[in-house]
């Protein structure tokens, strides 16, 4: 059996065609053929302009918004398959709201605004959210049922996302610098920030490959798992702290970007299968070129750029969750 | 041990404390103003005209958030019903936005009219999408569309430009701070109408207490009542939103405090429920403003800061109880 089943092949470039439709039909589309001619030449005279838009505009966000599709996708797949639940993803748990408290706590503390240490705050934020929200389920219905889940990941959501609007009402500078990235733009990236980025991802990536086969062995069962040499702690402790990383360093480069982990996963399983390895590669695939295919059709209704990704993804995502919860709960 | 008496006028009482607090309780200390005679003219002007107004306001928000989640609650025979999750505030939020921007003339005595359509349209999509669904699904389809919806909100107000950004802003962090008189009015005039409607429909409401077939003996038309009771509900909602924004959690505290200490027919529970949102509200007004004195926190901002440990103490004990 060959990777790819070949009646789904058509998804992923279904997905590269809308993306090449509304990059090359926009008003402000990229010079491909003078870029071409540029390079054909040997690329070493002084570059016209149309190479530069390319090189200096769209590659850096094109690279940003495959690293943080890929992410994304793969914590929304692991997260779905470490709870059992198809509902389950970064935003909607909270840990969005988390890392963006620890950002805006770095924000207003005397400490330096670095790339890292912006990293390193939203990892510590999206942490605590984790934290709270896995604690307090477990602690109340004794479980890690979904429906807690979602229903305290939102509700606590909601009160780390009032505690950032708190800080950002009492320290009006800090509301100036973050305001663009709180709506989970694509738009303020640097390209300095691409290799702490892919530093960070790629990485965590492999890993969440290599340990896909003892979580798909849990899978199975605690006790199955205990005996057949996984450590069940271990692998969910493990597999947590991959989700962690995965969303607090695309959170922490582009805002929080919801319905991204929620809606790929599922465009995974579809494509590659139901195999958690397949999944997960589909995921990463997928996630990255769902996400520069929303920014590429938000840039192309907004020539101004001043529409975030997220309204595609959540224009695309909401009706796909309220189909799945309504299938859910429908029998009950 | 509180008696019986007390316990179900208790709000008799707390009402009225708490307006007279918000009143008199400020950035500048009013009753010494009217104690002393000279003065007593400016303590009323400033009572009359900037605190009164930002109070009714409030209370009157409170109020009908109150109802309209008792409303909501016994309709859906689920205790986690509220305006603020299930999509109409946003959607209310939603369509004043967009009348905001797209006619900045507009007069705040049609932000309600505005709000309602985009109330209805919210709620009674999620009415429609829940219905023979569990319980736990409507919030969690609330949750879903809340977030699609604040997205659309927050991309009209991305599009729109500065001047206009900051008096939304605040509007929609759920706040009393910018209130015009004008606007107070409007409120008054519109929960003058709502409030004792809903309060009326309460009566009727009670056979929702059973479940679905009983209630059906009891009541022929109970789907008559169940759609008038969802359209009031989205009404109050989208007056509550057109004062203040979006105030989460009244709708949802507010029947939650009523049941605790009243009988739980809905006919007795309104007037208290109005009460006790109308006092939650008030207190988180007053906690806003003076916490943090010079910087006015919105009123919808202490409302999630407190109102969320309570829902989730809320839910922990009905897990409890389930045996879960």
């Amino acid at each position: 059996m060959s990777l790819i089943d070949r009646r789904r092949a058509w998804l992923p470039w279904l997905l590269l065609g809308l993306f090449a439709l509304a990059t090359l039909t926009g008003p402000q589309r990229p010079e491909l053929a003078a870029w071409w001619r540029w390079v054909w030449a040997g690329g070493d005279a002084r570059a016209p302009l149309e190479a530069l838009v390319l090189t200096e505009l769209y590659l850096p966000r094109w690279q940003v918004a495959l690293l943080i599709g890929a992410a994304l996708g793969s914590a929304g797949c692991l997260l779905q398959r470490l709870t059992a639940n198809p509902l389950a993803s970064p935003g909607l748990l909270g840990l969005n709201q988390g890392a963006a408290l620890g950002l805006v706590c770095l924000l207003v503390s005397p400490w330096p605004f670095t790339p890292m240490g912006a990293w390193l705050a939203a990892v510590v934020g999206a942490a605590v959210a984790m934290l709270l929200v896995f604690g307090i389920v477990r602690l109340a219905t004794g479980g890690l049922a979904i429906d807690g889940l979602l229903l305290f990941g939102a509700l606590f959501g909601t009160l780390l996302g009032a505690l950032v609007t708190l800080v950002l009402l009492i320290d009006q500078h800090a509301l100036d610098v973050i305001r663009f990235w709180l709506a989970g733009s694509l738009a303020q990236v640097v390209p300095s920030q691409i290799g702490p980025l892919a530093l960070v991802v790629i990485p965590t990536l492999a890993v969440a490959l290599l340990v896909s086969r003892p979580l798909e062995i849990l899978e199975t069962g605690r006790d199955t798992a205990a005996s057949l040499g996984v450590d069940p702690r271990l692998v969910l402790l493990g597999v947590a702290a991959l989700v962690l990383l995965l969303t607090a360093a695309a959170v922490a480069v582009s805002g929080p970007i919801l319905f991204a982990g929620l809606v790929v996963p599922h465009m995974a399983r579809f494509w590659l299968g139901d195999r958690l390895w397949r999944q997960l590669l589909g995921s990463m695939l997928l996630g990255a070129l769902l996400l520069l295919t929303a920014d590429a059709l938000i840039l192309r209704l907004d020539d101004q750029d001043r529409l975030p990704p997220s309204l595609a993804l959540s224009l695309m995502g909401v009706p796909w969750f309220l189909w799945l919860v309504r299938r859910r709960y429908l029998a009950c | 041990m509180l008696s019986a008496g007390w316990r179900g006028g208790g709000y008799l009482v707390l009402l009225p404390v708490t307006l007279g607090v918000c009143l008199l309780n400020g950035s500048v200390d009013t009753l010494g103003l009217l104690l002393a005679p000279e003065q007593r003219d400016l303590a009323w002007q400033l009572i009359g005209e900037l605190r009164l107004p930002r109070v009714m306001a409030a209370a009157l928000a409170g109020a009908a958030l109150g109802l309209a989640g008792l409303l909501l609650q016994t309709l859906a025979r689920n205790p986690l019903a509220d305006p603020s999750i299930i999509g109409i505030n946003q959607g209310a939020a939603l369509a004043v936005v967009g009348l905001l921007l797209a006619l900045p003339a507009a007069s705040p005595q049609w932000f309600p009219l505005a709000g309602l359509a985009g109330g209805v349209a919210g709620g009674l999509l999620l009415w429609r999408l829940s219905r023979g669904t569990s319980g736990l699904a409507l919030i969690l389809m609330g949750i879903g569309l809340n977030s699609l919806l604040s997205a659309l909100t927050g991309c009209l107000l991305i599009l729109a430009d500065a001047r206009q950004l900051a008096m939304v802003m605040t509007w929609l962090a759920g706040s009393f701070a910018g209130l015009e008189a004008e606007q107070a009015w409007a409120t008054l005039a519109w929960a003058a109408l709502l409030l004792p409607l809903g309060w009326l429909l309460c009566q009727r409401l009670t056979p929702f207490l059973l479940d679905a077939l009983s209630g059906r003996m009891l009541e022929p038309c109970m789907a008559r009542w169940e759609s008038a009771g969802l359209l009031l509900a989205c009404g109050l909602g989208a007056v509550a939103v057109a004062t203040a924004g979006t105030l989460g959690f009244v709708g949802l505290l507010a029947p939650h405090l009523a049941r605790l200490l009243h009988p739980p027919r809905p006919g007795r529970l309104a007037l208290p429920t109005m009460a006790y949102g109308a006092t939650l509200t008030l207190l988180a007004d007053w906690l806003g403003r003076s916490l943090f004195a010079p910087v006015q926190l919105p009123a919808g901002l202490m409302l999630a800061l407190l109102g969320v440990p309570v829902f989730v103490a809320l839910l922990c004990w009905q897990q409890r109880l389930k045996g879960r």
